[in-house]
C-alpha cells in the first residue's frame, strides 16, 4: 500500500498527516501537531528541527510529501480570458495578470490558475498569485528537515479537496469552507460541487498576538495585501497596533472581537456570492476558536468541518487542524478535485529521478545478474583453456623426461618443488575390459606461475642449458676452430683420387699434414707435404703426370699454393718414373662453402 | 554525507549497491575475458610453437649433453681419457697410444689452444684405414676438436719405387680451441 503525507506549515504552527491506502479507501497512519519556536536566534533553523523531528517522529515517506502554506500569504483574481487551451494560457497569464497585480513585480511571484466556467467564448479563470520568496522559504524548510514537498498548495485548496473527498459539497447545494489559520483566514465558496470563489481575510486565530512570522521570515516582512481584502487588512492592521496583552480578559476579549471580526466578513463574503444554489452551511476548519462555530451567520448554519470517515485513525477530538494536512496527503494519491500548483517555473520539482529510481534500480540489479554471469562464463572458459594449456604442457613434460638424459638440475628441481606443492589426485579409470584401477596424478600447480607461464619457463630453462653447452662446447660461432688437417689431407689426396687412370699408378710413401695459424694479416691455412712415387712407362710421362697433378690441384679454390720442387726420374729394371719428395699444397678452407648440419 | 545518508531509500541503496558491484564485476570480467582471450591466443600459436620448442630443445641438450661429456667438460669424462677410448674403438684398434697434453697456447687474444699428441705407445705400424677412421671419429664425435697435425709414413726402410705391406706409423696432433674466461 502507498504511503503519502501532508504538511501544512503556517506562520506559527505545523500539522503533519500520513495517509496509507489508496485515493478511495486510506486511514491515518500518523499524525503530528504543533507550534515552531518562537523568539529564537534562528527561527529557520528551530522550525526545520521541529519540522524535521514530527517527520521523524509519524515515519512520513519523504518521497511522497505535499505541503500547504498559509492562504494570507496569496491573493486571488478572478480574470476572463478568450477560450484558449491549457498550454497557451500557461504562456499568456502572467502578461494578462501583470496589472491586476501592481503591489508585484510580476517575475517575483508565482501565478497559478484553474478554471471556475466557461460560457460565450470567455473563460473565467481563478488567479492565485504567491511571492516566490515566500514559497522558496517554505520549501527551504522542507527540504532541510529531509523532505522534498512533490507539491505545494494553498490551504484553502488543501481544504476544498478533502471537503469533496468526503462528500461535503454536493451539486444542489452551495458551502462556504472557512480555514482559519494562525494570521489569516481562508474562505471558498463552492457552489453544486464546483470552487466559486476563494479569499484570504487576514485575520486569524493569533492576529491579536504581537509578532507572528512563518517560520524563518523575516518578522518585519508582511505579505502585500490585495485591493479587494485592503479594508480587512486595514482592520487588522488598526487592531494590531496596540498589542500588549495585559491579562487573560483582555486576551478573551480580543479572540471575541476577532470572531466577530471573522463572521463578519464571512458574512460579506456570503451575501456578495453569486451562487445557483443556495448556501446550505458553513464549515469551518483549522484553528478552533471559541464561538465561530454554531452560531449561524446570516442564518445560515456554521458546523466543523469533519472529513475523516469513522475509524479512519482521526483523534476523536480536535481534528479541524487536520482537514487541511489531509487534503494534501489525499493529493498525493492523486485524487484532487482542486489540483493547485504552486511549485512552478524555477521552483518545479521535477521528481525525475524519483520517478525513475526504481526502474533505474531494476535495471541496476540487472547489470549485476548479467555481468555475474558473464564473469560466471568468463571463468568456465578460462578453466577450460588453462587445462587445454595443461594438455599441451604435459605432453611437452612427458615427451621431454623420456628423451631428457640427464635432465638439468634447475628443471627437475623445478619439477620438484610444484609436484612438492600439490598433493597428488586420486584418479580412478575404468579400461575396456571394465578393470578399475586408481593411479595418483599430480595437478603439478604453480603458486607463481600461470600454466602457460609454466611452459614459458620451462622452455626459458632449456634454452639456458643449451646456450651454457653451446658456449662449452664452443657452437655459439664466437670462436673459429682451427682448419683441419685431415681436412686439407683428405681434399689432396681426392684430387689425386680424381686422376685415376689419367696419371698412371701414384705411390704415396710419406704423408704430413699440419695447420698453420695465421700470422701477419694472412689467414689460417693448412700445409699437406707429402712423398709421392709416378710410375709410368717412361721417365717422362711420369713428370707429365706428375704435373698434371699440381695443375689438377691448382684449380682447386681452397688451394692457395702448390710447390713440386724436387724430382727426380728411375729406372729399376722394368719399373721407370719419378719421385717427388716434399711435394707441397698449402690449403686454405675458411671460404670453403659447406652444408649445414643435417643438409645433405 | 549525513544528508546524502538520511535521503537513502531502498532503491537508492539498491543502485549504490548494484553500482559497486557493477564496477567490481566489470574490473573483475574485463580481467577474465583478457585472460580468456590471451589463452585462446596463445593456444593458436604460441603454445604448440613453445612445446615444439620444447621437444627440440630437449633433443639438443641431450645431444649436446652428451657431446660435452664426451669431451670431459661436464666432469663425466677428460679429453684425454676421451681421445684414448676413440682409439679403441671397433674399426679404430690402434692400440695403446701415447697421449701427451704439452702447455696450451694463445692463438689469438681471447682463446686458448689446448693442444694433445697421440702416437703409437710401442710405435707399432698399423694399417691405414684404422689411422683414418681414428682422425674421422675424433672429428666426428666433437665440434669443439680439430686434428691440427698429421703424419704417416711407411713402416721400414724402402726404396721409393717398392711397394710396402700398407702399414704405417703415425702420430697425430689434436687441438681443442676455447675462449678464455675473463
Amino acid at each position: 500500500m502507498a504511503r503519502t503525507c501532508g504538511i501544512r506549515i503556517g506562520p506559527r504552527r505545523y500539522e503533519l498527516l500520513v495517509l496509507d491506502g489508496s485515493a478511495k479507501k486510506h486511514k491515518i497512519v500518523a499524525f503530528e501537531m504543533g507550534e515552531f519556536p518562537q523568539g529564537g536566534e534562528d527561527p529557520l533553523g528551530d522550525a526545520v528541527a521541529t519540522l524535521k523531528a514530527a517527520v521523524k517522529s509519524s515515519g512520513a515517506p519523504v518521497e511522497s510529501v505535499g505541503i500547504a502554506i498559509d492562504t494570507g500569504l496569496a491573493a486571488f483574481r478572478d480574470i476572463k480570458l478568450p477560450d484558449l487551451d491549457e498550454s497557451k494560457l500557461e504562456q499568456v497569464i502572467k502578461f494578462e495578470v501583470e496589472g491586476e497585480l501592481p503591489q508585484w513585480n510580476i517575475d517575483d511571484v508565482v501565478i497559478d490558475f484553474m478554471k471556475l466556467d466557461a460560457a460565450s467564448g470567455e473563460t473565467r479563470l481563478l488567479v492565485t498569485a504567491v511571492p516566490k520568496v515566500d514559497l522558496e522559504r517554505e520549501i527551504e524548510v522542507c527540504t532541510r528537515a529531509g523532505v522534498e514537498p512533490l507539491e505545494v498548495e494553498l490551504e484553502a485548496t488543501a481544504m476544498v479537496n478533502a471537503a469533496m473527498s468526503a462528500d461535503i459539497c454536493r451539486v444542489d447545494e452551495a458551502q462556504v469552507l472557512v480555514h482559519v489559520g494562525e494570521t489569516s483566514t481562508a474562505v471558498v465558496v463552492v457552489d453544486g460541487g464546483v470552487l466559486r470563489s476563494m479569499r484570504a481575510i487576514h485575520i486569524g486565530a493569533l492576529s491579536h498576538e504581537p509578532g507572528k512570522p512563518s517560520p524563518g521570515a523575516e518578522p518585519d516582512a508582511p505579505a502585500a495585501a490585495m485591493p479587494e481584502e485592503a479594508e480587512a487588512a486595514e482592520d487588522s492592521e488598526a487592531d494590531d497596533l496596540p498589542l500588549v496583552i495585559v491579562d487573560e480578559e483582555e486576551l478573551k476579549r480580543m479572540q471575541e472581537q476577532a470572531v466577530r471580526r471573522i463572521r463578519r466578513e464571512l458574512g460579506r463574503t456570503m451575501s456578495g456570492a453569486r451562487t445557483a444554489n443556495p448556501i446550505d452551511a458553513v464549515y469551518v476548519c483549522g484553528w478552533e476558536l471559541p464561538g465561530l462555530v454554531g452560531e449561524p451567520v446570516l442564518d445560515v448554519p456554521v458546523y466543523e468541518l469533519d472529513v475523516f470517515e469513522e475509524d479512519s485513525g482521526n483523534p476523536m477530538e480536535g481534528a479541524a487542524p487536520l482537514v487541511v494536512p489531509y487534503g494534501v496527503a489525499l493529493r498525493q494519491f492523486g485524487a484532487a478535485a482542486v489540483p493547485a500548483r504552486l511549485r512552478r517555473e524555477e521552483l518545479r520539482y521535477t521528481g525525475a529521478f524519483e520517478r525513475v529510481e526504481l526502474p533505474l534500480a531494476i535495471a541496476a540489479l540487472l547489470l549485476v545478474t548479467l555481468l555475474a554471469v558473464f564473469n560466471i562464463f568468463e571463468l568456465k572458459q578460462v578453466k577450460l583453456r588453462d587445462a587445454d594449456v595443461n594438455t599441451w604442457r604435459e605432453s611437452s613434460n612427458n615427451f621431454m623426461v623420456g628423451y631428457l638424459d640427464p635432465m638439468p638440475k634447475e628443471l627437475a628441481d623445478y619439477l620438484k618443488r610444484i609436484e612438492a606443492e600439490n598433493e597428488p589426485i586420486a584418479i580412478e579409470t575404468v579400461d575396456e575390459n571394465g578393470r578399475t584401477s586408481v593411479r595418483d596424478y599430480n595437478p603439478q600447480v604453480d603458486s607463481d606461475r600461470s600454466r602457460l607461464e609454466q611452459i614459458s619457463y620451462t622452455a626459458a630453462i632449456l634454452r639456458r642449458e643449451v646456450k651454457k653447452l653451446d658456449d662449452q662446447l664452443g657452437n655459439t660461432g664466437e670462436v673459429t676452430q682451427p682448419q683441419s688437417a685431415l681436412e686439407g689431407l683428405t681434399m689432396v689426396l681426392g684430387t689425386l683420387a680424381e686422376l685415376e687412370g689419367q696419371i698412371g699408378r701414384v705411390a704415396v710413401r710419406e704423408v704430413d699434414s699440419q695447420y698453420q695459424l695465421g700470422r701477419s694479416g694472412k689467414p689460417d691455412s693448412v700445409l699437406v707435404v707429402l712423398d709421392l712415387t709416378f710410375f709410368a712407362d717412361s721417365t717422362v710421362r711420369a713428370t707429365e703426370n706428375s704435373e698434371k697433378f699440381k695443375n689438377a690441384l691448382d684449380t682447386k679454390e681452397w688451394t692457395v699454393d702448390v710447390e713440386m720442387t724436387n724430382s727426380s726420374p728411375f729406372e729399376e729394371g722394368e719399373l721407370k718414373g719419378v719421385t717427388v719428395d716434399g711435394f707441397k699444397v698449402l690449403c686454405d678452407f675458411s671460404n670453403v662453402p659447406r652444408a649445414e648440419e643435417g643438409q645433405a | 554525507m549525513k544528508s546524502l545518508l538520511s535521503n537513502m531509500n531502498l532503491a537508492r541503496w539498491i543502485m549504490l549497491t548494484s553500482l559497486l558491484l557493477s564496477l567490481v564485476l566489470a574490473v573483475t570480467g574485463y580481467t577474465l575475458h583478457q585472460r580468456r582471450t590471451e589463452l585462446e591466443d596463445a593456444l593458436a600459436g604460441r603454445v604448440p610453437r613453445t612445446t615444439q620448442e620444447i621437444q627440440n630443445l630437449a633433443l639438443r641438450y641431450t645431444a649436446l649433453r652428451a657431446e660435452a661429456d664426451r669431451v670431459g667438460l661436464t666432469g663425466q669424462n677428460d679429453p684425454m681419457t676421451y681421445l684414448a677410448g676413440l682409439a679403441s674403438m671397433d674399426k679404430v684398434a690402434l692400440g695403446n697410444v701415447d697421449l701427451r697434453n704439452p702447455p696450451s697456447t694463445t692463438p689469438r687474444k681471447g682463446v686458448v689452444d689446448e693442444k694433445y699428441t697421440i702416437r703409437s705407445a710401442d710405435d707399432r705400424a698399423v694399417v691405414r684405414t684404422k689411422i683414418a677412421n681414428y682422425m674421422y671419429r675424433i672429428e666426428e664425435k666433437s665440434r669443439r676438436m680439430r686434428v691440427t697435425g698429421v703424419n704417416i709414413s711407411r713402416e721400414g726402410s724402402l726404396k721409393p719405387w717398392e711397394y710396402g705391406n700398407d702399414r704405417w706409423k703415425w702420430n697425430l696432433e689434436v687441438t681443442s680451441r676455447q675462449k678464455v674466461e675473463p
